[in-house]
Order: C-alpha cells, then structure tokens, then sequence
C-alpha cells in the first residue's frame, strides 16, 4: 500500500503541483491549506510523511509542528518544512520543534521525492 | 546607497530572479511610469498584495499580471492564476528577507492576499514591468525605512539556505 504524503500549504498551485511530484513517484497524496487543517489532518491517522509550508493564514507552519510535538501521545511521521524562508533562526526553531528538515522554495521534485523516501523507508 | 536604495535594489534583484527561475529566461526590466498603470487593463490583470517588516523597516509587494503571462511563469499545470501570483510574490518577499538578513534585518511575511484589479495609485512606491517571452507583470515595492536606520552589512556571516536546497535534520 502507498505511504501517504500530506502537502500543508495555503497555495492550491504548490499542492497541487508537489502532489503531482509524490504521486508520479508513486505515493498517496493528502492535503490541508494550513496549520490547522493540516493538524487535524495529521492526528486523523494514517500519515506516514508531512511537506509543510511556514508562511500560512490561522496556523503557520512551525506553530503546527510545535503543538503537534507538545501535545501528541503518539510518535509522529518525519515532517519536511517548505518554504521560501532560509533564515538560520528559523531552520533551527523548526529543528528544535521535531521537524525532520528544511527544504527552500522553488523545490526541486527529485530532491523532495528522494528525501520522503529516505524518511519514510 | 540609502537605505531605501538598498531594499528597493534588493527586490528588483529578487523579482528577476524568481521570473528567471520560473521562465529559463533571462527578462528585462525598466522602471514604471510616475504616470500610472502600465499594463493594459482590458483583460483585468490579477493582482495580490504580500506585507512585510519589522520594528525599522516594513512595507508591502504589489504583482498585477495577467492569466496567460502567470502560465508561461508556472512550472506545472495553474488551475488558479491567483493562487499562483500570490505564491510568486510570497516567494519573492522570502526571497528578500533571505537577503537582508546580513543587514540585521529579519521581516515578518504574512501571506499574501488577493486585490481587485490594478491599482491605479500606487502612493509611495517603485515599480517595474518585467518581460519575457511570452509574458509580462508588474511589480510594485511600497517600503517604509525607520529614520537613522542605515542597513549596512553588519554580519555577512549569516547566510540563508540557497533556494531549492534541502537540510535533513
């Protein structure tokens, strides 16, 4: 059975066009507009990777990983951070939070696909 | 260079760079009339709006395009030329605040927002059209610097991850 990928990001173009990279590669694709959406989404269950986007209305996308490691009784999936920030601050808050890496905007399909699948292996 | 230079500088750079990335093509640029839009209005351009800043410097990015020039600039399939124009310009100011950051200067990005039509007075802003083939935007830099604030580099030791690169933690 496919891992499925959830894709947290408030631009329906980005979704749409990093689902189509996972799914070529030939995983499940689920997604959320934000960090509220995404985190619901995540403790609905059966995630086994996240691609999340920092800059979103309501919920960014450290906030939604910060809550998720304080408030969460079970072990989460790897998540990769997305986005065109490249500041070391926020590289490290991210890291400091539980995400699994950082990745900076434009993305490049083979280099996202070759990471989900090493952290999801 | 005064403050506003910089930062004005900076963004024309960062414009041409997310257009290049998009497009494999080098495009051109020259600044916007004083007089007033540019772009022809007929087709009602879409345009979307990115606020910026921090304690001594904030502002905001103005992208006004049309659907068929955000199709040449899209490296996969657009359902929502909007959408589109917004995650360009978000990508653009991300880009700027990369680059300030050896100036001490870290903006907040808020996400970018959907505006009706052109905007015909821009108030106090620089602007550029951008071209290339097959396409062209208008983009519109509205920046505030806090008086006294020089922008110098003061720390060219902080570098931001380049663009399309990956860290695993």
């Amino acid at each position: 059975m496919a891992v499925t990928v959830l894709v947290v990001d408030d631009s329906a173009t980005m979704r749409q066009q990093v689902g189509a990279a996972l799914t070529t590669a030939g995983f499940a694709v689920a997604e959320a507009s934000d960090g509220v959406e995404g985190k619901a989404r995540l403790l609905a269950g059966g995630v086994g990777c996240v691609i999340c986007d920092v800059n979103m209305p309501h919920k960014n996308g450290i906030e939604m990983v910060e809550e998720l490691m304080a408030e969460s009784l079970e072990k989460l999936p790897p998540i990769i951070m997305l986005t065109t920030e490249g500041s070391p601050q926020s590289i490290r808050r991210a890291k400091a939070a539980g995400a699994s890496g950082w990745m900076v905007k434009p993305f490049r399909a083979e280099l996202l696909v070759a990471a989900v699948r090493k952290l999801t292996s | 260079m005064e403050p506003l230079d910089v930062v004005a500088s900076t963004y024309l750079a960062c414009l041409l760079d997310v257009v290049r990335e998009y497009t494999g093509a080098t495009p051109t640029s020259r600044p916007l009339s004083a007089n007033g839009p540019d772009q022809d209005t007929s087709d009602i351009p879409f345009a979307t709006l990115v606020r910026f800043g921090e304690e001594r410097v904030w502002g905001s990015s103005l992208f006004v395009s049309d659907e068929e020039s955000l199709r040449t600039l899209a490296a996969g399939d657009v359902d929502d030329p909007t959408d589109w124009l917004g995650e360009l310009n978000n990508q653009l100011v991300g880009r700027l605040k990369n680059r300030l950051l050896c100036r001490s200067v870290s903006l907040h990005v808020l996400p970018s927002i959907v505006v009706a039509g052109f905007v015909k007075d821009r108030g106090p802003a620089a602007g550029w059209v951008v071209e290339w083939a097959g396409g062209r935007m208008t983009a519109c830099l509205g920046v505030t610097v806090a008086p006294g604030v020089s922008l110098a580099a003061t720390d060219d030791t902080i570098e931001a991850a380049p663009e399309g690169s990956l860290i695993l933690y």
